[in-house]
């Protein structure tokens, strides 16, 4: 026979269990709601529905160092710069995928990317011009604010790739996988984006020695077919 | 003007025809200044650049700490291999220095001692075997050694693409490393990198990157491994000794450059 005093006791711990539930739920609504009431949800822009389209991308294997195109369906902004960044970033993110061949740690990498026209002219016959003291070879292209000579249209383009810092800290240290990212990221531009000769790249907008203390990023790299391992492999056309 | 003066003054203008037809004879016949040279290899010297040091560790190798120290330890044992084979060995680094030298620094040095070769030393724990890495420069036009070039006979190499006048003795030195290894069952891969200093080098130079052996049915072993480091000290040792000791150049020579 259970005693009196411990069936009360019982119901009575029964009952705070149960009170204290409730409490939690409506503390997580409360929550919840207070959240919601100072998201701004105003719309600034129209949205746009982009159709998929087929990308190449250029992905590494660290296993045989070998870079293969593969096809994707993707859905990116129509300007070019925009497209460059999303195109990048999606590239990135297949390497961190779970089974990945070349394994990278998630998070942003690509912060921007900008496309000057070549050739560049020298910094001092410029006003209003973009420029980089720091760089080994000046940087400058047309705003069209001056009367110099204006780049032949069609021309090609040079491709600036800003990188956040934090990609390049946690990137895997070594010749081979430094080399892998900037192959597999030469390789996809060369195949989405004709007009992109030549890149370089910026760390959180600053030149920087190496990606992750090997691979040279203060050089300008010429954009190339990267690809090991695939048929013969042709451009997507203008 | 009297006849003595008349003499006098043909007499100077014979003599001042004859001084400049003999300055201008002269002048035809002094060959022009040839065009700077590079200083002979030593054949039997190698430069070792066992890569990071000082605050920069470089890779951080799972179990084995900063790549720098194992980069120095591999060049260790490279260096008293080579020793036994008989060659001097010029190290850009012999310790864990305070303050690192940088990438130019390390250029310069090989630089001035015209070696047969230098070996750069890198680890990782990505991918597997011995990677054999040369410089992405282009190699050199083959219309610079041409005699009817009316090129100038002397162009300034940039300090970037200085290394661009060796790559063809670079991929030489590359393949017969590539081809010892696989005399040596050690898996080797090669390929080109944008690897500072190796575009500052002035000799046949090449980076080898140790990842780790892989074993069947086994895990791979570590780069650390001292017997895995020693059969690659104990192999390149043996392929540098067969290109020094080989009765003809050692390598492709590069257009212009004595042996």
């Amino acid at each position: 026979m259970i005693p009196r005093y411990q069936r009360i006791l019982f119901w009575t711990l029964t009952a705070a269990i149960l009170l204290m539930a409730l409490f939690l739920l409506r503390g997580c609504r409360q929550a919840r709601e207070k959240l919601t009431r100072q998201r701004d949800e105003t719309p600034l822009a129209a949205p746009v529905i982009t159709p998929s389209e087929t990308f190449h991308l250029a992905l590494a294997s660290d296993a045989d160092g070998s870079i293969v195109m593969v096809d994707r369906e993707i859905a990116l902004p129509t300007e070019t710069t925009a497209r460059a960044r999303a195109l990048l970033a999606r590239l990135i993110a297949e390497y961190s995928y779970k089974g990945s061949t070349h394994p990278l740690e998630s998070g942003p990498a690509i912060d921007d990317v900008f496309l000057l026209d070549l050739p560049l002219r020298p910094a001092a016959a410029t006003s209003g011009s973009l420029s980089s003291s720091n760089l080994s070879q000046p940087l400058t292209a047309d705003l069209g604010t001056d009367t110099g000579p204006q780049p032949v249209g069609g021309a090609g383009q040079l491709a600036v790739i800003n990188i956040h810092g934090s990609f390049a800290d946690h990137h895997p240290s070594g010749i081979e996988p430094e080399t892998l990212t900037i192959d597999s990221i030469l390789g996809t531009l060369y195949a989405n984006f004709p007009r992109i000769e030549q890149v370089r790249f910026l760390v959180d907008g600053q030149p920087r020695e190496t990606l992750s203390g090997h691979a040279d990023l203060l050089r300008t790299y010429t954009v190339s077919d990267t690809s090991t391992k695939s048929t013969p492999f042709a451009p997507k056309a203008h | 003007m009297n006849s003595s003066s008349k003499r006098a003054a043909l007499l100077s203008a014979l003599l001042a025809t004859a001084a400049a037809v003999a300055l201008l004879g002269h002048a035809q016949s002094t060959p022009a200044p040839a065009p700077p040279t590079a200083p002979l290899t030593d054949r039997n010297l190698i430069v070792l650049d066992p890569a990071h040091g000082g605050p920069d560790n470089g890779a951080i190798l799972p179990g084995l700490g900063p790549e720098k120290d194992v980069t120095l330890t591999l060049a260790n044992r490279l260096r008293a291999a080579l020793t036994s084979a008989g060659f001097a060995v010029v190290s850009t680094r012999e310790n864990d220095p305070p303050v690192a030298l940088s990438a130019d620094q390390r250029a310069d040095i090989v630089n001035r001692a015209h070696p047969l070769a230098c070996i750069l030393l890198h680890a990782t724990a990505t991918g597997s075997g011995v990677h054999i890495y040369t410089s992405t420069l282009p190699a050199p036009n083959p219309q610079a050694a041409n005699p009817e070039d009316t090129s100038p006979p002397f162009t300034p190499i940039p300090w970037d693409e200085a290394q661009a006048g060796f790559i063809p003795q670079s991929l030489a030195l590359a393949s017969s490393l590539t081809a010892a290894f696989a005399d040596a069952n050690l898996p080797a891969f090669s390929g080109r990198v944008p690897l500072r200093p190796l575009d500052n080098l002035t000799c046949p130079a090449v980076a080898i990157e140790l990842a780790p052996l892989p074993v069947a049915g086994e895990d791979p072993t570590s780069v650390g491994d001292p017997a895995y480091q020693q059969r690659i000290a104990a192999t390149l040792a043996t392929a540098l000794r067969a290109s020094r000791d080989h009765p003809g150049p050692p390598f492709l020579a590069a257009p212009g450059t004595p042996r």
